[in-house]
């Protein structure tokens, strides 16, 4: 089966199944590519290194971070930085 | 409050037309010349479409070095923010320079407005230049972007157009630099100009020249730099007319055409490549203007089939009482700065064919495409940036899927956060300081490579930053420190580019004081976001410390090293700030790093230890976020392999057992 490369952690088959491109465990669909992944949302820290201040000094709402792992090895697949209470804006599917 | 609309300001709201509706909507009123038919295909063999089409591109770049040459300020002389091009009859753009690209898809905007609505009056004749900064019409993306452009004649017929616009220290406004933190729509800011002759059949129009300079704090500039976009204009016209005495008319519009033509179809082939697919993005931006808390979004849904884009912006925030709301000139300049050097890195930037294979959908009234009269004074570096931020974003990961495009793949860079000085400098004259040196923001990493440290600015290929001595010597400042900073860089597989840290003191002010202005973005919510599970490039982030010990430091003949060192008073500055410096205050500005490309912890162990030794990233770093023991300046790598496995399972939530012994 040939698979196309979606990035660095993901692929697709011509079955439209997507898998993780280090343990091949499955990870999606073409239409949700990342629908078995493990989602977790935390508060941010400043030893990540992504952020200076606490978020508080310029704005009023809350800011997460929001990351999606690979079920099986743990890889981190997706990780955003938002404003608490957004939906994931970053979809990718296929036709 | 709402943002009351300003009735009649519809018609200069403008969206380009069809080319053949807009050659029949003037033609009766100015000439335009024209090809017969079969002349694009058969007056141009391929050795001369080859060398005319060379000399058009050589001929955009020399109006970008006479510009520098004749500009006495340094944001465009030494950064670069500006940018020249050649278009058709009609305005589509034949080839633009590789300076500011966010300018380059509104210069056409600005030039078929011009035909529609002033070829009847005052009319359009040869040796005739207009002004502009009207962002609403085109040309730039907000005041600063001045626009010089004049159209070419050949034997009685507009031929051609040529065009620059360059960013100007100061036109006017209630602050200075232009940038009106404290707006709350377009009356607080420098007020747009629509196109106006500044010179009519090749004389300079005073009268209009006195309206154009009297708004500014540095009068001087301005009119140097409206002379000089003048004279960037006239060089075009003189190498134009040889090319077109040597070559003719036909052959030299055959080859523009063809330009377009073949960019065209080279990106239609390009984007046949990528798998049809739908990829969503968003980018948030903090605060619309001084003392605003609300998180704002720009979010788009592209579309790819066939070889074609659509790209639909619904879905973005409403327009916003403040002053970083961008036109449509700014949301299509958000777009085409990343299109250029990321889908069309190597077809030629003839914008005019490009933008045929694009389909932009958005809402009227919303954060980058908003109605007259919302603010926009920082459209440039705000939601026109959010637009690009999210548009590249949604490019690279349609180029990521394709063997043929992964290629050009570079992860999302910096925005410029904004610092501006004023008031009277060294000499006792009048200055405006826009500080660009967080234009060396770093690059994206790639997917098979780091980002670029210090890299420069995605939208200006040609940019660079203005040397320390030149903004000493220009501007009553001194600089403490300017350098690279550690742990900026997007954490990933493959790391995103550092960016820059400087501090700034007065030095030898007239009045021991000076205006101050800040205005960023990325400081509660980065910017450059990390691709494929790639961290964010850090933050923007800026001090001002008051009261500091530098000067006693200096004294003693020590210059100060970091934060720490300057004691006195640490002020965060918000996203936007207008209050003043004294002599012994410090303005440090710590400036965003690229976005990361892959997950952190799959970066080679070794790769991380060389980043720590080089000082790019901290030991601490090193361990909490790549999860690499360190063994002296060597990576231990059975350390690195068991506490990854715990910070794998720690970071996911997961306990021991649940997680897959993979590694």
């Amino acid at each position: 089966m040939s698979y196309i490369r979606i990035d660095d952690n993901l692929e697709l088959s011509e079955a439209d199944i997507v898998r993780c491109r280090h343990c091949h465990n499955e990870i999606g669909h073409s239409d949700n590519i990342l629908r078995n992944a493990i989602w977790r949302e935390l508060a941010p820290t400043l030893d990540d290194h992504e952020l200076c201040e606490e978020p508080g000094n310029y704005v009023d709402r809350d800011i997460v971070t929001r990351s999606a792992f690979c079920p099986q090895c743990l890889t981190l697949l997706s990780r955003e930085i938002i404003p608490k209470g957004e939906t994931f804006h970053r979809a990718l599917s296929f036709d | 409050m709402a943002i009351q609309k300003v009735a009649g300001s519809e018609r200069f709201a403008y969206r380009p037309s069809e080319r053949a509706t807009l050659r029949s909507k003037v033609q009766s009123l100015v000439p335009l010349h024209d090809l017969e038919e079969g002349d694009e295909k058969n007056a141009l063999d391929t050795l001369s479409y080859e060398v005319i089409r060379h000399r058009l591109v050589a001929i955009t770049t020399e109006m970008g070095e006479a510009l520098k040459r004749m500009s006495g300020s340094l944001i465009v002389a030494e950064a670069n923010d500006f940018n020249t091009g050649i278009m058709d009859e009609i305005g589509d753009v034949v080839s633009v320079g590789l300076y500011n690209t966010q300018l380059t898809a509104s210069m056409d905007l600005a030039i078929k407005w011009t035909l529609e609505n002033r070829a009847k009056s005052p009319g359009i004749n040869e040796g005739d230049i207009f002004l502009c900064n009207d962002p609403w019409i085109g040309g730039g993306l907000h005041q600063n972007d001045v626009t010089i452009f004049s159209p070419l004649f050949v034997d009685g017929e507009i031929f051609a157009w040529t065009c620059s616009t360059a960013h100007q220290l100061d036109v006017g406004s209630i602050s200075p630099g232009s940038f009106s933190v404290n707006s709350k729509n377009v009356f607080s800011e420098s007020t747009p100009i629509p196109p106006i002759k500044i010179v009519a059949a090749g004389v300079v129009q005073s009268d209009v020249e006195d309206a154009y300079v009297r708004r500014s704090r540095v009068p001087n500039f301005i009119a140097l730099d409206m002379r000089a976009m003048i004279g960037t204009n006239s060089i075009a016209h003189d190498r134009l007319r040889s090319l077109v005495s040597k070559y003719g008319a036909v052959r030299v519009k055959a080859a523009m055409r063809r330009m377009m033509n073949d960019a065209e179809m080279r990106l239609r082939t390009r984007l046949k490549t990528i798998p049809d697919c739908v990829k969503e993005s968003v980018a948030y931006v903090e605060s619309a203007c001084l003392g605003d808390r609300e998180i704002y979004k720009v979010q788009l849904k592209a579309t790819k089939k066939g070889d074609k884009l659509i790209l639909d912006f619904r879905g973005t925030s409403p327009q916003v009482e403040g002053f970083m709301n961008c036109t449509y000139a700014g949301l299509r300049g958000g777009v085409f700065t990343v299109v250029l050097p990321l889908l069309c890195a190597d077809i030629p930037w003839a914008i005019g064919g490009i933008a045929r294979c694009f389909e932009i959908i958005t809402d009227e009234g919303t954060l980058n495409n908003c109605e007259f009269p919302a603010g926009i004074s920082k459209a440039s570096v705000g939601a026109a940036w959010v637009t690009q931020n999210a548009a590249h974003e949604c490019l690279v990961a349609l180029m990521d899927l394709s063997d043929e495009t992964r290629k050009w793949v570079t992860g999302l860079p910096l925005a410029p956060c904004v610092g501006i000085l004023s008031g009277l400098d060294q000499r006792g004259q009048g200055f405006v300081m826009v500080s660009g040196d967080n234009l060396a923001g770093g690059f994206g990493a790639l997917p098979d490579r780091d980002g670029v440290d210090t890299g420069g600015c995605f939208c200006l290929p040609m940019g660079k930053i203005a040397d320390v001595e030149m903004t000493e010597f220009t501007t009553p400042v001194l600089y403490l420190w300017r350098r690279e900073r550690r742990d900026s860089g997007g954490a990933g597989r493959y790391r995103g580019g550092v960016g820059g840290s400087l501090a700034i003191m007065l030095h030898g002010v007239s009045d021991n004081h000076i205006h101050f202005v800040a205005t960023g973005m990325g400081k509660a919510v980065p910017v450059a976001t990390g691709l494929s599970g790639g961290s964010s490039g850090a933050a923007h982030h800026d001090l001002i410390i008051r009261g500091s010990a530098a000067k006693a430091m200096m004294d003693r003949a020590h210059m100060p090293r970091d934060v720490e060192e300057l004691a006195g008073d640490r002020m965060i500055v918000a996203v936007h700030d207008e209050s003043e410096l004294s002599a012994d205050d410090i303005y440090v500005a710590e400036w965003h790093g690229g976005g990361g490309y892959g997950d952190p912890m799959l970066r080679d162990p070794e790769a991380v230890a060389r980043d720590v030794d080089e000082g790019l990233v901290s030991r601490k770093a090193a361990e909490t976020v790549y999860g690499v023991i360190l063994n002296g300046d060597k990576a231990d790598a059975e350390a690195t392999h068991s506490y990854r496995r715990v910070l794998r399972m720690q970071r996911a939530g997961v306990n021991e057992e649940a997680a897959y012994e993979l590694y």
